[in-house]
């Protein structure tokens, strides 16, 4: 199953551009969801452009919620909700985006890619959320789901000129999961457009070995979640302390020259502040490469 | 040592009556909320929250995403001194079709698995009386 090859060069293609956290041949960002006490509504997106500036931060996977309104609200059932937000979704201007993708723009952050739940989604909405990431400058989109959906939204992204995230889980019990080289390789097959957004935590959860599969489908590789888990289904730890081979993941990168955005992210537990956490995390990455 | 201690105080008369504090970067008060006076207490949220407990189910138990709400729990309700949660923690939850299982914890110590129950019951209690309190 020799992917690399058929793949690499539209990849390249998408290779972002270098910018302030590009550090010793990484190119790296933030996923925002390590901003744990913030809220992802698109109130709270100022606070989340400040705490990235603050994080030295050039790239950036953006949520949905961070960007779309909602819709919840007394007097309004969860149904209207959700039919009002697949309404603005499909009327939603290319003026609304740019203005967000601006705000970005201004401070140098770079939007790699943008993260939305495709649950209950209609086609018209898929479409509307790839138009929807293009003009933000994403190169593509990224959700969690498994194979099932992943044969139903196979054909969407190439429409855009855009890659599909296929991203992994820590879940052996279900067939359907993302979790094994198997499972991605089964993604991967249904369409040139799927890309690996590779969670290197949950793939070292399910035993997964991470060398292994950058060394064989780097070329097919978007992107990392990069953070520490221990094996087994184990919890997520603090950079260094768990089993996921960060520091020679980020040098493999860095020596073969591959273009693989290093995304940091982190589910473990902190008492310090999400802002000083992911200056450690972020070190730590800088150590590596020194 | 004796001049950095006083270096320090000249510094903390320097600053203005009533200016803000810059906030602690070691201790996230705004989100862990400020230390408790019981002292165990404490640490059993913070060991709570450092092993991960918190991402998931909420810091007063509210929680986000797929994780169940531990306030209704049933292994919680019945739970009798870390009886039927310590169990759990040790084991994860491996067999879900959820999309991300719960972790198993096996290599906490009895000490920091015990500092979990706690801090989920004494937090579970908080938020009834909150609830009771609340018109």
């Amino acid at each position: 199953l020799a992917l690399g090859s058929a793949v690499a060069a539209p990849l390249l293609a998408q290779a972002p551009r270098r910018n302030r956290s590009f550090v010793n041949g990484v190119q790296f960002g933030l996923q925002p969801f390590c901003y744990h006490d913030l809220a992802m509504t698109p109130e709270n997106r100022a606070e989340l452009v400040r705490r990235l500036v603050q994080n030295e931060m050039g790239m950036v996977e953006l949520h949905a919620t961070w960007v779309e309104p909602r819709f919840a609200a007394a007097g309004v059932s969860p149904q209207q909700a959700r039919e009002r937000l697949r309404q603005w979704r499909l009327d939603a201007t290319p003026d609304f985006y740019r203005a967000v993708r601006a705000e970005f723009d201004a401070v140098g952050i770079d939007i790699f890619s943008y993260y939305v739940n495709f649950t209950g989604f209609t086609d018209a909405e898929l479409d509307a959320s790839f138009r929807a990431a293009k003009m933000l400058g994403a190169r593509g989109c990224v959700s969690s789901y498994g194979l099932e959906f992943a044969r139903r939204i196979a054909g969407f992204a190439g429409r855009h000129g855009m890659f599909m995230g296929l991203h992994n889980h820590a879940n052996l019990y279900d067939p359907d999961a993302l979790a094994t080289e198997e499972s991605f390789l089964k993604g991967l097959a249904l369409s040139p457009d799927f890309r690996v957004a590779l969670d290197v935590r949950h793939y070292t959860a399910a035993n997964g070995d991470c060398l292994d599969f950058l060394s064989k489908h780097h070329a097919t590789i978007a992107a990392l979640h990069l953070g520490d888990r221990r094996r087994n289904n184990g919890r997520s730890t603090p950079f260094g302390e768990g089993d996921a081979p960060i520091i020679e993941i980020l040098r493999m990168i860095r020596n073969n020259r591959w273009p693989i955005v290093a995304l940091l992210e982190f589910e473990h537990g902190t008492v310090r502040t999400e802002v000083e956490e992911v200056r450690l995390m972020y070190d730590y990455c800088k150590r590596a490469l020194a | 040592v004796r001049v950095a201690a006083s270096a320090a105080c000249v510094l903390l008369l320097a600053v203005p009556a009533g200016a803000q504090r810059a906030p602690d970067p070691q201790y996230d008060i705004a989100y862990i909320g400020p230390r408790l006076a019981d002292p165990v207490m404490q640490q059993a949220k913070e060991t709570y929250v450092v092993m991960g407990c918190a991402y998931c189910h909420g810091i007063d138990l509210t929680p986000r995403g797929e994780a169940p709400d531990l306030k209704r729990s049933p292994i919680v309700t019945t739970d009798v001194n870390g009886n039927r949660i310590v169990p759990l923690l040790r084991a994860g939850v491996p067999n879900t079709l959820k999309l991300s299982p719960m972790p198993q914890y096996s290599d906490l110590s009895e000490r920091q698995l015990a500092s979990i129950v706690r801090w989920i019951h004494y937090a579970r209690q908080r938020e009834g009386q909150q609830s009771q309190a609340t018109p």
